[in-house]
């Protein structure tokens, strides 16, 4: 068996000692775990350096793979936030008596284990981490090779913080940053029950192409807003400048505004 | 397209591309139809938007645009897992299976039958 399919494999290991865990301690782990990033942010600055020196000067990569205080305190602040939902798991949907007398039930369960392939963004080791520790989870993490020093100081402190509260680190794994570490996935499912890929259009096509495990997709959004021949221009013009100019970058930004030819004249201009 | 310098003809290409900038397509129709079928070619599926005072072409496009989120009157900016009230997510998923729109804290499980009996046998 290959390092990184062991590494998976512990991972999947790992996952009765995180189910046996009360929901209480959960959110003490993920507000613990905000706390010390704050109180360790040095050392993840510090690697986060390592990596953002290696880059290309004008790489636009570069702002998305840099942390700072500001970042940080963000990333815990939403860790804290995320302790504060409502576990989804052990609740029951339903809950009925056959008429043999079995006592039939229906509940949400972890899904167990989850993998992630991510792109540059340092705060995706965090978010992932704590989204799956909040629902019973285990994850293994597959981060870039830009962000390897991130993620190994990342990944260090998550440890410590699990360590300290007496559950195996292997329930979230960060995986070697090289290639193979992708394709040991991919061939995972034994072990790991869902992929998520997070990044670019290219690296979610590749994964979807690739991947024997299920994926889910999370992807490119191509919106359309279609003002009608009945709409209020006032708020044709309100939401279609908001749809797209608010935050262009994001996927659900409009790319295209259909006009009823009846109201294109008097729409567009505006 | 006189005094409006950055107003280009669109090319067949410019429809169905997701920008990620401050650009747009602009697309007129003849009417509701013909928006339907233009939607229907190029959408991804993630959210999709009607601008209307007309309650019926609203609730035909609701019903008929097959999409994560569908909007009246409103921008399809709103599609996000903290809008929704979900918390934070994982991304907006554009699949049917499992997670659709934003795939948020409370779709990272799955379900599990339980099963007491005293000795049933079948």
């Amino acid at each position: 068996m290959s390092e990184v399919l062991n590494l998976i494999k512990k991972t999947y290991n790992a996952t009765p000692a995180l189910r046996a865990v009360e929901d209480r301690q959960l959110k003490k782990i993920l507000l613990m775990l905000a706390d010390e990033l704050e109180a360790q942010q040095k050392t993840i600055l510090k690697a986060n350096e390592k990596d953002v020196a290696k880059q290309k000067p004008g790489d636009p990569k570069t702002d998305r793979l840099r942390l700072d205080e500001k970042r940080i305190k963000n990333i815990a602040n939403g860790i804290r936030k995320v302790s504060r939902l409502p576990n989804p798991s052990e609740k029951i949907i339903e809950r009925k008596k056959l008429p043999n007398g079995l006592l039939l039930e229906k509940r949400t369960v972890p899904l167990g284990v989850v993998g992630a392939i991510f792109e540059s963004r340092p705060n995706v080791t965090f978010d992932i981490a704590a989204l799956c520790l909040r629902s019973g989870n285990a994850c293994v993490l597959k981060g870039s090779i830009e962000a390897e020093q991130t993620n190994l100081a990342a990944i260090q402190l998550i440890h410590s913080v699990l360590k300290k509260n007496k559950l195996p680190a292997e329930v979230v794994t960060l995986l070697p940053a090289a290639r193979e570490s992708v394709s040991e996935l991919f061939n995972a499912g034994k072990y790991v029950d869902v992929l998520i890929p997070r990044g670019s259009e290219s690296l979610i096509n590749f994964v979807r192409k690739n991947s024997q495990v299920p994926v889910i997709e999370t992807g490119a959004g191509v919106c359309h807003v279609y003002v009608e021949q009945k709409a209020d221009i006032g708020k044709a013009v309100k939401i279609v400048t908001n749809a797209k100019v608010s935050r262009p970058s994001v996927c659900n930004a409009m790319d295209t505004v259909i006009v009823d030819k009846a109201i294109a004249p008097e729409f567009l201009p505006e | 397209m006189k005094g409006y310098p950055k107003l280009k003809k669109a090319s067949a290409e410019d429809f169905g591309r997701e920008f990620l900038d401050l650009k747009c397509a602009v697309k007129v129709v003849k009417g509701i139809d013909e928006a339907l079928t233009h939607i229907r070619e190029h959408s991804t599926k993630h959210s999709e938007a009607i601008v209307t005072e007309d309650k019926k072409s609203a609730e035909l496009f609701l019903k008929e645009v097959d999409a994560a989120a569908v909007y009246h009157n409103a921008s399809t900016r709103f599609t996000d897992g903290e809008e929704f009230g979900l918390g934070a997510e994982i991304g907006i998923s554009t699949q049917k299976l499992h997670a659709r729109g934003p795939f948020a804290l409370e779709k990272l499980v799955t379900e599990k039958w339980i099963l007491r009996g005293n000795g049933q046998v079948r």
